[in-house]
């Protein structure tokens, strides 16, 4: 197990959790290009698009909220890292995008929302596994020993085994769910699951109500599943996959 | 909405009223726990008998998020020392930096804009890797823009090893606790530091 932590590398610096993470996207949309197959898309390059143009805006975020400090000092533009609410930015700017891409290619929102669930489910099992997470201190016998004998809950692992049985789940429902329902019931579960696990993760900066930003983000997961079921149900009934 | 989506809607808010909940319980453990502790007061305790409450205060130092910002007691450049333990209650903004670095100098101003404000509320502790910098020039670009924040000495390199750098700036906020509650790799633009002091400062 690694540290999601930037590496060097000579005179550079390697954002190794970046890299995995994007090296799983591009393999995980892969695989749905298999798994959930839509006649003339590659979920690959499609998500693929989407993470790069998300890494993109992310890194210049500061300059939306913040543009006179470039002014200023225009080579801060060669230094400047994104930030927490840069990171809503990009998510939301991809977001659109691939709504628009999806649109464009007559894709239905469902269909591609059910491979971007997919396609972060087998990102988020692989994260899990290579990348460790260490949560608070406990005294449970499966705690993992990290420095002056005290034992801290392995967060990687519960994710890692709450995310492999949601594909599990997926893998024998398959063939029963219609389209969107892969989207809201991995994003229900997910979100759910996440946040109950978030309890023994180390959160400190609690953003409101005591919850930090990453518990936030697992709610609107959550509530985006529970809105896309609602939607789904009404709108595309009865389109369901052919079996894979 | 059908009963299904009923029940679903249930479970989410569930959830969140436990997790908000459950953070709030977790507020109140902080609150009673010790400020930062020296290493030689964390080693005395790891030999103590293990139980749920002594392990959740006596914690791990470790350059992350969420874990005890690893101990440091530094000369500034005024000849004073600086021990990360004496807080005075107030939390802390580690920014690690070199003169030699464009990035660093790039977020010095906003710094010493957000020490102008904030330094009666926020500790800051500016450290120098003095090991790696010469110190003349670093006075002397000090000097010449006229920036007043307390900066620290690491002449041997150990705050460099014992919080990982590997490359600078970076940035680490520290609660009252001790906590590392922010770490920021890399140059943080003006609205960032603010937007930091102000979560800090709350």
């Amino acid at each position: 197990m690694f540290e999601a932590e930037p590496i060097r590398f000579g005179p550079f610096l390697l954002p190794v959790a970046t890299l995995v993470v994007a090296a799983f996207v591009w393999l995980s949309a892969k695989g749905v290009d298999r798994l959930l197959p839509v006649a003339g898309t590659s979920w690959s390059e499609r998500f693929g698009g989407a993470l790069l143009l998300y890494l993109i805006v992310y890194e210049i975020s500061p300059l939306f909220t913040d543009p006179a400090s470039v002014l200023e000092h225009p080579s801060s533009i060669l230094y400047i890292s994104g930030s927490p609410r840069g990171a809503m930015i990009a998510a939301g700017i991809t977001a659109a995008y691939l709504v628009i891409s999806f649109r464009r290619s007559q894709i239905p929102l469902s269909r591609g929302l059910d491979a971007l669930a997919l396609t972060a489910l087998f990102t988020g099992i692989g994260y899990s596994i290579i990348f460790h997470k260490w949560g608070k201190p406990t005294d449970l016998p499966w705690g993992i020993i990290i420095g002056e004998g005290v034992r801290v809950h392995p967060v990687h692992f519960y994710r890692a085994l709450l995310l492999s049985a949601l594909l599990y789940w997926w893998w024998r429902s398959r063939n029963r769910w219609r389209s969107g329902e892969t989207f809201t019931w991995l994003a229900v579960a997910g979100g759910v699951g996440l946040l109950i696990l978030s309890i023994f993760d180390r959160e400190p900066l609690k953003v409101w109500l005591n919850l930090s930003r990453g518990q936030w983000g697992f709610v609107v997961m959550a509530m985006a599943g529970w809105l896309g079921g609602l939607f789904f149900a009404k709108s595309e009934r009865g389109s369901g996959y052919e079996s894979t | 909405m059908n009963l299904r989506n009923g029940i679903i809607l249930f479970v989410i808010v569930l959830a969140v009223a436990g997790a908000i909940w459950a953070g709030g319980d977790q507020g109140k453990t902080e609150d009673d726990a010790p400020a930062v502790k020296a290493p030689e007061e964390s080693t005395a305790q790891a030999g103590e008998s293990p139980s749920s409450s002594s392990q959740e205060s006596r914690d791990v130092e470790k350059p992350q998020k969420g874990f005890r910002a690893p101990h440091f007691r530094l000369k500034t450049l005024d000849g004073e020392t600086v021990d990360l333990a004496d807080n005075g209650g107030k939390p802390s903004f580690i920014n690690i930096w070199a003169s030699w670095c464009p990035p660093c100098r790039e977020e010095m101003p906003h710094i010493q804009e957000a020490y102008e404000k904030y330094g009666d509320r926020v500790n800051f502790l500016m450290v120098n890797l003095t090991e790696s910098d010469d110190m003349d020039q670093m006075q002397e670009y000090l000097a010449s823009e006229g920036y007043t924040f307390p900066v620290l000495l690491d002449e041997k390199g150990e705050v460099g090893d014992r919080y990982g750098v590997v490359s600078i700036p970076v940035t680490f906020a520290v609660d009252e606790q001790g906590v590392i509650v922010h770490k920021q790799m890399g140059m943080m633009s003006k609205q960032q530091i603010f937007d930091l002091m102000e979560q800090l400062a709350k």
